[in-house]
């Protein structure tokens, strides 16, 4: 019985999730950093210590421009999935009655599908040939198939706030079920028209939850590299499809390795500033 | 209220204000925003709120608190800001939920004196809704006794306790002995003893207190008083008084609250005023 919370057992139990990490996540992550400081020379990777790398990525206009259109794709997919997933969550926390199981269940239901399904799904949906075309041509809207629908930023946030909505919705949801009933009955009670009680009690109540459903689509979303490769095309190429390609067909290691480094430094200050925030404002 | 309907009024237009069972404080707002909460719902000046919000912590001796959240607050503390954000509006009734459920005994027996002076104080109507009957005695002018959402009876509590309209009433505010009896022209008969009463004929339920009944002994000649014999099956010392459970002859039950005499045993006579019974409906 006393092994159990003996020192041995305690490190023979410890010792292979560490490892593990260890291995498979702070040795990639240490390289990486080391060869962000490395050079190629003739084809081959060098460990020639240098900033070039850095430099490159905040001269060349081609990564910037890229950079900045993936800040502006992860926004606008973390404000329409927050548009999109707060009154969804809403609605079922406070008005869905007996449906609410069986809804939230619908919203969940599209985690469960393959992400390359539903990447296939949006081409589909958003090609020449596609469901959209042949709509807006039915109504007369469009004259022949538009084909600037598919392969642009426009597709990428499309089918990345598809992707993402559930993510922002549900702790959205979590944090409105959190809410004390009694709460809303005393603001009612206290003469706050529903509106007021929305804006004074219900949504700084659930703001934990809003920015953490917001945090997780901002941070996933510059990762993604499959939206842009399905529907993103040449303009909607984003900086994970720029690092795929140097550590791939362009063999750049070194930058690869740079521009990985930093957009990691910035997601890593984001998590930290937000869960400062988050802590803020838990009323528990 | 004023011969309006309330009850088709959405809550936020009522007048009525209400201290919640487990107060329902904003945990994301402090204690002074709390009690503002109400001024500002209905777009009071800024100034004319500080006043109020001082006044009405000043009333639950909550001042040095203000800046509090309510989470850092005890049950006793809450219950007094809750108070405070009801009584703020200024409404023309307060409603008060089984405000003292939550709080321990002693904490109670505090809260309820401090609530009947504050009412006193402010004047204005409150509705406490309880379900410890000693809590509605010691608080109310005026009990409402409900029973499956129907009114049973509408009175002061000496005449709720003294006349209760129905035997439930008299069940459920403080104990009685009920006696099911038949009147014959002015004489209620309930088999162990006769009494006189001014119901018509036919059959009667009269509740008569368990301190109504006392030993009989010389002292005691009432001109209404009513005497039977029974035997004791019980007897429960509760310090200055005592119940005792008695059977009489014809195996009739009653309960009497006697000043505590010495251990009795057996039989004994018993008197009570047959003023005391009180006639009730079913």
């Amino acid at each position: 019985m006393n092994f159990i919370y003996s020192r041995t057992y305690k490190a023979l139990v410890t010792l292979p999730p560490i490892l593990w990490v260890s291995l498979f996540l702070h040795l990639p992550y240490l390289m990486m950093l080391l060869h962000s400081f490395w050079a190629v020379r003739d084809g081959v990777i060098v460990d020639r210590w240098n900033f070039d790398n850095y430099a490159t990525l905040f001269k060349n206009p081609l990564y910037l421009q890229v950079l900045f259109r993936t800040a502006r794709i992860a926004a606008s997919v973390t404000l329409l999935s927050v548009l999109l997933g707060y009154p969804v969550a809403y609605f079922l926390s406070f008005h869905a009655g007996p449906r609410k199981e069986i809804l939230y269940q619908l919203v969940i239901v599209p985690l469960w599908v393959s992400y390359l399904v539903r990447g296939y799904a949006w081409k589909t949906i958003l090609g020449s040939d596609g469901v959209l075309n042949g709509f807006l041509q039915y109504l007369h809207i469009t004259h022949g198939p538009v084909s600037a629908i598919l392969y642009s930023p426009f597709a990428v946030v499309l089918m990345l706030t598809h992707i993402y909505t559930p993510f922002v919705f549900l702790p959205i949801y979590a944090s409105l079920e959190h809410i004390p009933r009694p709460l809303i009955e005393a603001s009612q009670d206290l003469g706050a028209s529903p509106r007021k009680t929305f804006f004074r009690v219900i949504l700084p109540l659930s703001l934990p939850g809003l920015l953490a459903g917001a945090t997780f689509a901002f941070v996933l979303s510059p990762g993604d590299f499959l939206a842009p490769l399905l529907v993103g095309g040449p303009s909607g190429t984003m900086i994970a499809n720029l690092v795929q390609s140097l550590f791939g067909a362009a063999y750049d290691w070194p930058l690869g390795a740079a521009i990985s480094v930093f957009i990691l430094v910035i997601t890593v200050a984001l998590l930290a500033v937000t869960q400062r925030v988050e802590k803020h404002w838990s009323f528990e | 209220m004023h011969g309006a309907r309330l009850d088709t009024l959405p809550p936020y237009k009522r007048g009525v204000n209400t201290v919640f069972q487990h107060y329902a404080l904003f945990p994301h707002l402090n204690v002074s925003e709390n009690v503002a909460y109400g001024l500002q719902a209905a777009n009071t000046p800024k100034a004319e709120i500080t006043m109020r919000v001082n006044d009405a912590l000043a009333m639950v001796h909550m001042e040095e608190f203000a800046a509090a959240k309510p989470t850092r607050l005890s049950g006793g503390q809450q219950q007094r800001v809750a108070l405070a954000r009801a009584l703020v509006n200024r409404p023309e009734l307060l409603l008060l939920d089984e405000p003292l459920s939550a709080l321990d005994a002693n904490l109670r027996k505090e809260m309820q004196s401090e609530l009947k002076s504050l009412q006193r104080e402010v004047g204005i109507t409150f509705l406490f809704v309880t379900h410890d009957q000693e809590e509605a005695m010691a608080l109310s002018d005026r009990i409402a006794l409900l029973r499956n959402g129907t009114l049973e009876q509408v009175a002061s509590p000496r005449e709720i306790y003294a006349r209760p309209a129905t035997a439930y009433v008299a069940q459920f505010v403080g104990q009685t002995n009920l006696l099911r009896a038949d009147v014959r022209n002015g004489i209620a008969d309930c088999g162990a003893f006769r009494f006189s009463c001014s119901r018509a004929n036919g059959a009667a339920i009269f509740s008569l207190r368990p301190e109504a009944i006392s030993l009989d002994t010389d002292s005691l000649r009432l001109a209404d008083s009513v005497r039977f014999s029974a035997s004791i099956r019980q007897q429960i010392y509760s310090g200055a008084t005592e119940l005792l459970e008695l059977q009489t002859t014809s195996n009739l039950v009653l309960r009497a609250r006697i000043a505590s005499p010495a251990q009795l045993s057996g039989s004994h006579d018993f008197v009570f005023a047959a003023s005391d019974a009180v006639a009730v409906s079913e």
